[in-house]
């Protein structure tokens, strides 16, 4: 029997009227890390509210790790890690000082020092967090929500708005995160981390789950796979010629133009979680 | 609720109340303001003399006689309203001479003149009338008849019974000084409050362990604690906690209860720190008022006893000026208890509400 770390069942919020999470149903396994992928307004925020027991669910039930979330709020909550959308840190600490009082308040012991290392806060632990930069908060903000060692670590877009090296240091942890044993649920309207990190994808769009699955599958399942070949057209340019790879004829095609046209390189091309959420939702991600 | 989370929120807001520049300077500066204010009013007082006199008829001898550089005469127009408004402390005496007193007077013969004395005016004060009146007597019968005249001055005092004290304009602020000190940490612990609120940092905290109850206990009892730390201060270095200092501690304590219960309330009805220092200002004008009662004894109206600060203020008057104890302030606290409770269960609620 496998072991679910999240359950959700009918979860569903409204703010007045609008409906902002509409029914949706999932589970998530032990030491996975699930991707919550949808555009701005989806409901992936939301989301995690109920989930971790901020928002009280409208309809339906929340679960974590075999506990009703809504039941005893603080059970849970002492296995879990939560890194915020927006920073809320104390900025008139310092690093090593939120962390500190974070660990008080779960009641464990932990090496403030190690930790802050281990987001790549090297010897910035005793400054103010209010001189911080967007990136080095955010770091802080997973070090926080990695203080009691959760079982279960939610990040609501980590990386947003981050530099390419600050996105993949984060990444780097959110995978070591996991190789201890975490399960991850992570949100991001970013198809490419999404990609990269998940073992499977959810994709929300307007309080909806209208796909779940590994991104492997999902692209093999709504993706077309291309080869372009780019040759030497006439007068100098190069054109490019596409070939789709699951077909009959495509070795047919391919053999025609290797014999036919001067080819100056060969690529295999993959459809993008993005080409498939727009391809499912009629829109894009951004 | 657990005491850990209570202990690590009092540590941690006690940290953030340091750092925070405004209150931390507000803190000291105001402290030190207050003790120095009441160490430089005098510790005597130093009015002039106001004689207030009740006279249906009086021929101008007489009101020469007793009109000197030293006092000034004030006409009332019936003993009654003479004997009320040396009550409200008006004046310090007033003095009853009635047509029959007078002609005796002018005969050179017996008599007994009725003198109001204020039982809150200042010893001294007292001296200086009873010397002026004699005087003025002893002058009218030598330059009618040559003679001392036989006149018996009855001394009656009206107003509060205090054993003979005298209080000085600097003891009359006292409570002022102390109350105000309290009710300003509505402000700084608002803020600390609506910061919370409105950085977000309450919702992390509130996703660990540390309950909303737990979080509200520590924010309590810290703000409870950093309230009555300041008014005890100010009591204190003006020596005032040498005589009944319990009684004022428990003022001070209840006291403190109801300003972070009203903290509480700020903190959750304003969006943001300057709406904390708009409510705060409002509040605390309000709360100010009753302190003319004190002030300028008199002068309260029965309305503003719905105003909590009036009974900190009475308690501290009362055992400071009056010379009470336990006896005098005890329907104050429970008052002030009932209001504190009341007062932070509403802030809890509402707070709770609005963080849903
Ligand atoms: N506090 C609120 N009050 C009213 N409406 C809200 C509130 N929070 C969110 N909403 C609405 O609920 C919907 C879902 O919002 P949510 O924050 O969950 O989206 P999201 O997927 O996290 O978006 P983003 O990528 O921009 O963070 C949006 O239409 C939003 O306007
Ligand atoms: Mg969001």
């Amino acid at each position: 029997m496998t072991n679910f770390s999240i359950t959700a069942e009918n979860l569903t919020y409204h703010y007045g009227d609008l409906v902002a999470v509409d029914h949706i149903d999932f589970k998530v396994e032990e030491g996975e890390i699930f991707g919550f992928l949808g555009p701005n307004g989806a409901g992936k925020s939301t989301s995690i509210k109920m989930l971790t027991g901020q928002l009280r669910p409208k309809e339906g039930k929340a679960t974590l790790l075999g506990i009703d979330v809504a039941q005893r709020p603080n059970r849970v909550h002492q296995s879990i890690g939560v890194a915020f959308e927006t920073s809320n840190l104390y900025e008139q600490m310092t690093a090593e000082e939120n962390l500190r009082f974070f660990a008080r308040l779960f009641g464990v012991k932990v090496d403030v020092k190690a930790l802050i290392n281990r987001v790549g806060l090297e010897n910035r632990g005793s400054e103010r967090v209010e001189g911080f930069s967007k990136g080095m908060k955010q770091r802080l903000m997973v070090a926080r929500a990695l203080v009691n060692r959760p079982r279960i670590l939610f990040l609501d877009e980590p990386t947003d708005g981050l530099d390419p090296v600050s996105s993949e240091s984060i990444r780097n942890l959110i995978q070591e995160t996991r190789a201890g044993g975490t399960t991850v649920f992570l949100t991001t309207h970013d198809m490419f981390e999404a990609d990269k990190l998940s073992d499977r994808v959810a994709f929300i769009d307007r309080g909806k789950i209208v796909a779940m699955d590994k991104p492997a599958i999902l692209k093999q399942q709504y993706g077309k796979r291309l080869i372009k070949v780019e040759v030497a057209g006439h007068n100098g340019h190069s054109e490019m010629r596409e070939v789709r790879l699951d077909s009959q004829e495509t070795g047919i095609a391919l053999k025609q133009i290797m014999e036919t046209e001067k080819v100056i390189t060969v690529h295999s091309e993959e459809a993008t979680l993005e080409d498939i959420f727009i391809k499912i939702t009629g829109r894009g991600l951004a | 609720m657990n005491t850990r989370i209570i202990l690590a929120m009092i540590a941690k807001d006690a940290m953030l109340y340091a750092r925070n520049r405004l209150f931390a300077f507000l803190t000291v500066v105001g402290i030190a303001a207050y003790v120095l204010v009441y160490l430089l009013m005098p510790s005597t007082v130093d009015e002039s003399l106001t004689l207030a006199l009740y006279a249906p008829t009086i021929p101008d001898v007489l009101i020469n006689a007793l009109t000197s550089s030293d006092i000034t005469i004030q006409k009332i127009p019936t003993e009654d309203e003479l004997k009320q408004a040396v009550i409200k402390g008006d004046y310090s005496a007033g003095i009853v001479l009635l047509s029959e007193t007078i002609t005796a007077l002018l005969q050179g013969a017996e008599t007994t003149i009725t003198v109001y004395f204020a039982s809150d005016a200042p010893a001294d004060i007292l001296d200086s009338f009873r010397s002026v009146l004699r005087l003025a007597f002893n002058e009218l019968s030598y330059r009618l008849r040559g003679g001392p005249m036989g006149v018996v001055l009855r001394e009656s005092f009206v107003g509060p019974d205090l054993a003979g004290q005298q209080i000085t304009a600097r003891d009359r602020l006292l409570p002022l000084m102390a109350i105000l000190l309290l009710v300003m940490e509505m402000m700084g612990l608002g803020t600390l409050i609506a910061d919370e609120v409105s950085k977000g940092t309450l919702r992390a905290v509130l996703i660990t362990p540390a309950s909303v109850a737990g979080v509200f206990t520590g924010k309590a009892i810290f703000g409870v604690t950093l309230a009555f730390i300041q008014g005890a201060l100010v009591m204190g270095l003006t020596g005032n906690l040498s005589h009944e200092p319990l009684p004022i501690l428990a003022t001070l304590l209840v006291g403190s209860l109801v300003v972070t219960g009203l903290a509480f309330l700020v903190a959750s009805v304003s969006r943001d720190i300057m709406g904390v220092l708009a409510w705060s200002i409002a509040i605390i004008v309000i709360f100010m008022i009753p302190a003319y009662g004190v002030v300028f004894p008199g002068t309260v109206t029965s309305w503003i006893k719905v105003v909590p600060t009036y009974y900190m203020f009475d308690s501290i008057h009362q055992i400071v000026n009056l010379g009470g104890t336990w006896s005098a302030i005890q329907t104050n606290l429970i008052v002030l208890l009932l209001m504190g409770i009341g007062l932070l269960a509403a802030g809890a609620v509402v707070m709770e509400r609005k963080l849903r």
